[in-house]
């Protein structure tokens, strides 16, 4: 895994990751239970996948998947200012969660053709649970597409896709919340 | 220790959700290799985001330990062709 693979291999688990938070913050409060139950499982899902996606990178650079997950300092992170907003609308969920899985589709189709086969081998393992997020985001979308709060939210969000550069206040914030616990205690406890 | 040995042993482990049934049964364990007291496994988590992984990794774990051989446990990702 060279340094270059390395680098687009973070930058899909932290995608996964602060996306997988995001997600999860509308447990317990989705639309319809049903909707609740199937946001939630996505949220940890897109976990799953960064814990794998860490996994592999951490036994290149020496280090840990949590260390990788929550010891760095947000300037360090990789992933694109559209999954670090806090996202109080379900209209808007939806758009970044539509614009979100298109976008990973064509990242993981390339990704599945690595000339390494571990590489190969764990996109398309992730590629397979993708696509049912796929079949959600697209249920979502046909449901939404004609709402003008629907399409203003798509056009809105979709710049932010390619934004990785600069991160947003939000992303910043979040790292202190999720980190709060882990944080409390020295560095290297074992938990 | 035998490679039969382990595959016995590792069906005794109930999948943490449906106990009825066991890891091996769960179609989870890929691929067993025995040499010199040495036993990999090579194992594939339903989904990734699997929160018994670690669970089911630390019982394949005791069960080769109780054999008397020391265990290397492969989480392993490639996708079957």
């Amino acid at each position: 895994v060279n340094a270059q693979e390395q680098q687009l291999l973070l930058e899909i688990a932290d995608d996964e990751l602060i996306l997988g938070w995001r997600d999860s913050e509308w447990t317990g409060i989705a639309p319809l239970l049903e909707e609740d139950v199937a946001f939630s499982s996505i949220a940890q899902n897109e976990i799953g996948h960064a814990r794998a996606l860490y996994e592999l990178v951490a036994r290149e650079q020496g280090t840990t998947a949590d260390e990788l997950a929550f010891d760095r300092s947000p300037e360090e992170y990789r992933c694109a200012q559209l999954v670090e907003l806090r996202l109080l609308d379900w209209g808007q969920t939806i758009a970044r969660h539509y614009l979100y899985e298109e976008a990973d589709a064509i990242r993981l189709d390339a990704l599945k053709q690595s000339a390494d086969p571990e590489i190969a081998g764990l996109a398309a393992k992730i590629d397979r649970e993708e696509a049912y997020h796929r079949m959600h985001a697209q249920m979502w979308h046909d449901r939404l597409r004609d709402e003008s709060r629907y399409v203003a939210a798509l056009e809105e969000l979709r710049p932010l896709l390619d934004q990785r550069g600069e991160h947003t206040s939000e992303l910043g914030e979040l790292l202190e919340e999720m980190t709060m616990v882990r944080r409390s205690q020295p560095a290297g406890t074992k938990w | 220790v035998t490679e039969a040995q382990v595959w016995d042993a590792l069906a005794e482990i109930p999948d943490p959700e449906i106990p009825v049934i066991s890891l091996v049964d769960l179609g989870v364990v890929r691929e067993i290799e025995v040499r010199n007291g040495h036993v990999r496994v090579d194992f594939t988590p339903t989904f990734l985001g699997c929160p018994a992984l670690e669970v089911m990794r630390d019982a394949m774990a005791d069960q080769i330990r109780a054999l008397g051989a020391e265990p290397q446990i492969n989480v392993c990702l490639q996708v079957a062709q």
